[in-house]
């Protein structure tokens, strides 16, 4: 089969969100100076030499943290992500596939998971299991993979249907690898898509659950937890906001642009 | 000796509310080396009867005997797969477009594991050749075939195997007219060379009366003439089997369309048969007689009066 070309932006949106991975992945090395480290004396200070984006009201180095925080949004919205593709995926093409009364207790509870507002059920679950990222990770994979799921039972029932299925059966194959050769080489295109779309609001999400306090909590740098911080002192150091903010914005548009980027190369339209 | 040995075939679907009979229980078979053409209109259960042969789906009632096996029983082909091929209607999603068309056709053998990797390359390539296509498609993906070339890879997929009997499941009807005639010619080179018999489905009686040697004529789901191709074409005796002989229109002159109206309410009908509302023959002695299939001049014909 011939290979496809990528165009430009493609290759200028990958390397941005490779600087964003390495940003957050080199944090200790790039941060000019400790992110927890409280000093009252240099609290809400402006831009300075020893602070290029000036300091929180406990004297922390806001660019230290927000690159820090990066860490924490960027590779926790990537897990979750990754997380609800593979287990709404799996369980989506078993239910497309295996039809019948698995098919309709499984849409049943996608329907169910679906029908609660994410945000106030991430709230929930996340406030029964406790406070701290890795419950907010468990709390939006249990919102979450329902979307996957439904997507890749309902791409399923199609491409099940389809004569190269039939001619695949008649050849003799097994179900496994009817499914694994031709019905998820078919519909993992527009997941993907979905996927690398829903990385940024998945960003979000996470900055959503600590800006409301129950997701990361201090003194751990997070986007959303050092936008709710921030908020107090919105009037007189608006700083403190949008730092962490045009952080998310950025990194939501970059991701974004990504996701329509590889819609296009693959697409799925068809 | 047969080949193929289809006895009873029954299948019904169920709708929301009542149930579809699709086959009402047909007869036919095959012996080695010969083609059957299944013919009818849309719907009267030419495709249901090709699937269940092919175990794509499962009968209610009747017997497969393929090979000297009964296949009835099993829920998958993979005992038979290799003897027993088949050949769809839409020739461009017969084919994943993942795939180039040497992985497709080589797909066709891949799992009964009978040639090695090497070996089933070769084949690959020569019977990609032996189908009349070029030897610049093979590593390109299906997309770029025309209806025609794909309807060939999928012959040439059918053979890898060397299938005993191909299944042609209305193979030839959305390819134009030249193309028809290529895939007739594959069909009679592979009954002469090969020893292939096929069950060749189509609503097209002049392919049929060109490659087959018998004919079944289906109409809602019985099969209401079956004998040999030239009797039942040249000389119809059931009078569906006449208005579907009289409504091929010739090429070279213009003619009247024969018209299909129904001659009387089915809801009065006798029981069991479906072409009383059609059929020109039917009078009082329909509702005495018993529908049943009369052996007349050589041929198998169900009706209930075999007088006329």
């Amino acid at each position: 089969m011939e290979r496809k070309k990528y165009p430009l932006s493609f290759w200028i949106l990958t390397v941005l969100i490779l600087l964003l991975i390495l940003s957050a992945l080199f944090a200790p090395a790039l941060a000019p100076n400790d992110p927890n480290k409280t000093s009252l004396m240099d609290a809400l200070k402006g831009p300075s030499a020893q602070f290029p984006l000036g300091t929180d009201p406990l004297g922390r180095c806001l660019l230290s943290r927000m690159l820090y925080g990066g860490r924490v949004s960027i590779f926790s919205s990537l897990i979750i992500t990754a997380c609800v593709f593979v287990s709404g995926t799996l369980i989506g093409v078993f239910s497309g596939y295996a039809g019948g009364i698995a098919d309709a207790v499984l849409t049943k509870i996608i329907s169910i998971t679906q029908a609660f507002p994410k945000i106030i059920l991430a709230i929930a679950i996340a406030g029964v299991l406790g406070i701290g990222i890795k419950n907010t990770i468990i709390a939006l994979c249990v919102v979450e993979w329902a979307e996957y799921a439904r997507m890749a039972r309902n791409l399923t029932r199609g491409v099940k249907e389809r004569t190269f299925i039939k001619a695949a059966k008649i050849c003799g194959y097994s179900q496994f690898k009817i499914i694994f050769r031709h019905i998820l080489p078919n519909i993992i295109p527009p997941l993907i898509v979905n996927a690398s779309l829903g990385i940024a609001s998945m960003i979000m999400e996470v900055a959503s659950l600590s800006y409301l306090g129950v997701g990361v909590q201090s003194p751990m740098a997070e986007w959303g937890a050092m936008m709710n911080t921030g908020k107090d002192y919105i009037q007189t150091n608006i700083s403190l906001v949008l730092v962490p903010g045009a952080a998310i914005f950025i990194t939501a548009v970059i991701f974004n642009l990504f996701g329509e980027k590889i819609r296009d190369i693959l697409d799925t339209r068809n | 000796m047969c080949l193929l040995k289809v006895t009873g075939l029954t299948k019904t679907f169920k709708n929301k509310k009542d149930r579809v009979y699709a086959l009402k229980g047909i007869d036919f078979s095959i012996k080695q080396g010969e083609c059957l053409g299944l013919v009818g209109e849309s719907g009267c259960g030419k495709s249901t009867a090709a699937e269940i042969i092919a175990r794509l789906i499962k009968e209610d009632s009747g017997t497969i005997e393929f090979n000297g096996a009964y296949i009835t029983s099993e829920k998958r082909l993979k005992c038979v797969g290799r003897d027993l091929q088949m050949v769809f209607q839409n020739p461009k999603d017969s084919f994943d477009p993942k795939y180039s068309l040497l992985e497709s056709v080589m797909m066709g053998a891949d799992s009964y594991r009978i040639y090695s990797k090497i070996e089933l390359i070769k084949r690959a390539k020569e019977l990609i050749k032996y189908v009349g296509l070029k030897e610049s498609y093979m590593y390109k993906g299906i997309g770029g075939l025309s209806g025609g070339e794909c309807q060939k890879a999928s012959i040439a997929r059918a053979l890898i195997c060397s299938p005993k009997l191909i299944i042609f499941d209305e193979a030839t009807s959305a390819l134009d007219v030249s193309v028809q005639a290529q895939i007739i010619d594959i069909m009679r080179r592979l009954k002469e060379e090969k020893g292939v018999s096929f069950l060749f489905i189509t609503h097209d009686l002049a392919l049929t009366s060109s490659i087959c040697d018998n004919i079944a004529v289906m109409y809602s789901g019985r099969i209401v003439e079956y004998g040999k191709c030239r009797d039942v074409l040249c000389n119809p005796k059931h009078p569906y089997t006449k208005q579907l002989v009289s409504s091929v229109l010739p090429v070279n002159r213009r003619c009247d369309i024969p018209e299909f109206n129904a001659l009387r309410d089915t809801q009065y009908a006798p029981k069991g048969c479906d072409y009383y509302a059609f059929c020109p023959n039917a009078d009082e002695k329909c509702f005495k007689n018993v529908l049943h299939m009369f052996q007349i001049e050589g041929r198998s014909v169900l009706c209930c009066h075999a007088d006329d």
